[in-house]
């Protein structure tokens, strides 16, 4: 990627068609001058039935000042802060996303989140506690287990409503119209039976749940639709297959010239055993540590192919996408480049013993964010929000407790 | 004072120019005013009910009491503004400055953060050594019948000894229990067979010892025998087992503190930094054991040592190859535990 971090007195340039405004608003100038700083310049219109990108304006230095102070901050209150840092994290990457030169902004607050927690908490406290109190009820825990279960769908819509509601662009906010068996049908019935089909089932299930969530979503009062296309699916699926096989052809062979190398002189069992073993044998050795290897590199294969995957399906479905009231989007994401993206990052963090993580996730935004358009076929002022509540944010600690994650 | 803003209207995404103004009114209060150019009004008062806090790239959001929103176009608020703006804005603004510290600051931050990580790292011991004060033994207990059960189904088979080599390894057994009776009174042997472990014993929480048709075969000897159940006894009787769970669990909770405030493969750094830790809380317990073990050997009349030929043996089985020893591991080298062994008196 040829975006290095910016330096924070350098302005970030947009895309060249998409030169809405060159807005580095958080030069240590600004700061000092109160407001004196430099003013985002005004475009005003807005082009009619042109395609223009979206554009990221966050740098990796000013993500590094929020999450080094939000570690502090977590630290210092034994992780009272998290819910509060978590906002400030979504907030900078949302309100950084600027839609035809207008930050989205998330409203939800530390406090919501930590509601959410707390709650999540208990239940969790209840279910590992109880079986200690209810010493001779049958089914305790497994009753327990089945009660999550069925809870769980209703907590995820719960999620997606609550993230919608607290994203507002231009004071309109999302909204999503979800139900509780349209959940658990495409978030918990269908992955299993896709998994149970030994995958065949798999790019059905994704175009499937993906085009429940579009659907359902809306922006103010008006709605969201991509008609998914099932054939368009496998093709992708296919291709991420081929490549997988062969990367993990190449990584194959690479392994074996490794252990070759270090073991060349032995066979079968023993060799068996000293993998089994290989802290015990002789470090002082450097081509050993190459055996570390081997178990990253395949790691980097199904982190490639996720990656691969998920660019394409992504593709797909924003460039299906319409909002009533005439915005079109286009994706146009590389499977590879997305790829080498997300491996070379992690390889990065895992250099820089995690400290060039901001950077990372600042430079993989970037790139979905910027491969992104809309192209508004009329005014775009003319939305109207709906007025319920955000809801809770039970959902959101659940989601999180379930390391589920659903993000376009 | 003049401030430019952009204005969206209640619940639409319509919007419009605007600029906010501070001016002094016949009373010498500073007062707020709105002016909207294509409204073609004229400056209007107007009061913030809530303003979005500052956040680095991001434009402040301000609702004013008619419920449309103001954006700011640049990410700091104003000072000027402070004062006109709900009060806990002050603090956020301090926030977001921190924020923007420099290279420096970020490197005392960053030394602050791994010294409050190094004393958290220091008071996982006591604090999860106290807390296994607490935990009632029946707990302890179930987890160690659930633990064996486990290991049963999976790795264990059952015992094939002769009953009278039994009977005479429950006899060592019976005289090393009274050696502290207080703390061995509920601690239980159990004979099984694992050939996929190999020779091998252990002691499970909830006070019992697991020994290894393999290990007695191995070992062939009964004071080393004698030593080896020395050794595991004195797992039991420091609560090694308990301590090394509490310990974890402790663990846990603190990685899911300094590494949850994002989402991230962060964490699993930390589980692999917690895997350290753990191994090496392990072969701390180990060298311990080792010396309790040597010392209810010695008050047996044995040999205090005799443990070390477990060590020799072992050694000289997969020859030279498995000396132990590395980050990862959760016995020490046999070196280290020879010097180990060495250092009683």
């Amino acid at each position: 990627m040829s975006k290095k971090p910016s330096n924070p007195n350098v302005n970030t340039k947009p895309k060249s068609s998409g030169a809405l405004r060159e807005s580095e608003t958080s030069t240590r100038e600004s700061h000092k001058n109160g407001y004196g700083g430099k003013m985002i310049e005004e475009d005003g219109t807005v082009k009619i039935n042109r395609f223009t990108p979206l554009v990221f304006t966050g740098t990796a230095r000013q993500l590094f000042g929020i999450q080094f102070v939000n570690i502090l901050l977590s630290l210092i209150t034994l992780g009272i802060w998290i819910p509060w840092a978590r906002v400030r994290n979504r907030r900078f990457f949302y309100g950084n996303t600027r839609a035809l030169d207008e930050g989205i902004d998330y409203l939800a607050t530390g406090f919501a989140l930590f509601k959410g927690w707390v709650l999540v908490l208990a239940a969790i406290t209840i279910f590992y506690v109880t079986p200690l109190f209810a010493d001779g009820v049958p089914y305790v825990q497994e009753g327990l287990s089945a009660l999550f279960v069925l809870v769980y769908p209703w907590a995820l819509t719960k999620s997606i409503y609550f993230n919608a509601r607290n994203l507002a662009w231009r004071d309109v906010r999302f909204d999503w119209k979800g139900g509780y068996f349209g959940a658990a049908w495409y978030f918990f019935l269908f992955p299993v039976i896709a998994v149970l089909s030994f995958g065949l089932l798999l790019p059905v299930m994704s175009c499937k749940a993906r085009q429940y969530i579009v659907n359902n979503y809306r922006f103010g009062k008006t709605s969201f639709e991509a008609d998914l296309d099932i054939g368009s699916f496998y093709k992708v699926a296919v291709q991420a297959l081929l490549a997988f096989i062969f990367m993990l052809i190449l990584v194959g062979v690479f392994s074996f010239c490794i252990l070759v190398m270090i073991f060349g002189y032995q066979t079968g069992d023993t060799l068996f055993d000293n993998l089994m073993l290989f802290t015990a044998y002789d470090l002082g050795n450097m081509s050993s540590y190459l055996l570390y290897l081997i178990p990253l590199l395949f790691l980097a294969t199904f982190y490639a192919t996720g990656a691969f995957y998920h660019a394409l399906t992504r593709n797909i479905m924003i460039n299906k996408l319409k909002l009533h009231g005439g915005i079109k989007f286009r994706s146009e994401l590389s499977g590879t480049k997305l790829a080498w993206i997300i491996i070379s990052n992690n390889l990065v963090t895992l250099l820089s013993l995690g400290l060039l993580w901001p950077w990372a996730q600042v430079r993989r935004y970037r790139y979905m964010v910027e491969s992104t358009q809309l192209r508004p076929s009329q005014s775009i002022d003319n939305f109207i929000d709906t007025q319920s509540r955000a809801g809770h944010s039970i959902g959101d600690a659940a989601s999180d407790a379930g390391g589920i994650e659903l993000q376009f | 004072m003049q401030i430019s803003v952009t204005i969206n209207f209640k619940n639409s995404t319509k919007r419009s120019k605007g600029s906010l103004l501070i001016k002094e009114s016949e009373d010498k209060q500073k007062k707020l005013y709105l002016e909207v150019p294509d409204d073609g009004m004229k400056p209007y008062p107007i009061k913030i009910v809530h303003a979005s806090a500052p956040l680095a790239g991001t434009n402040p959001r301000l609702t004013i009491e008619d419920g449309n929103i103001l954006h700011l176009l640049t990410d700091t608020i104003p000072d000027a503004l402070i004062d006109h703006l709900p009060a806990s804005m002050s603090r956020w603004q301090a926030l977001h400055r921190f924020e923007q510290v420099g290279l420096k600051g970020m490197f005392v931050v960053m030394l602050l953060i791994v010294g409050i990580l190094y004393g958290f790292r220091l008071s996982i011991e006591p604090i999860a050594d106290f807390a296994t004060k607490f935990i009632p033994p029946e707990y302890e207990q179930a987890i160690g019948k659930a633990t064996l059960s486990q290991l049963d189904l999976f790795l264990f088979k059952t015992s094939t000894l002769e009953s009278d080599s039994k009977q005479r390894i429950e006899e060592i057994f019976i005289n090393l229990k009274a050696l502290d009776p207080d703390k061995t009174v509920s601690t239980q042997l159990v004979f099984r067979s694992s050939p996929a472990i190999g020779p091998n014993a252990f002691a499970l929480p909830g006070n019992i010892i697991v020994l290894l048709d393999e290990m007695v075969e191995f070992a062939d000897d009964e004071d080393l025998i004698a030593a080896i159940m020395a050794h595991e006894l004195a797992h039991v009787t420091k609560r090694h087992a308990m301590r090394y769970i509490t310990r974890s669990s402790l663990l846990a909770v603190a990685a899911a503190i300094i590494f949850g405030a994002d989402d991230s493969l962060i964490e699993e750094f930390a589980s692999m930094g917690s895997g350290l830790a753990l191994a090496k809380y392990s072969r701390k317990f180990e060298l311990e054991a080792d010396q309790q073990g040597a010392e209810y050997m010695q008050r047996l009349g044995l040999d205090a040592y005799k443990i070390s030929k477990l060590f020799d043996m072992i050694e000289a089985e997969c020859e030279g190859a498995c000396d132990g020893g590395g980050f990862f591991t959760s016995h020490p080298s046999f070196a280290e535990r020879r010097s180990n062994l060495s250092n009683l008196e």
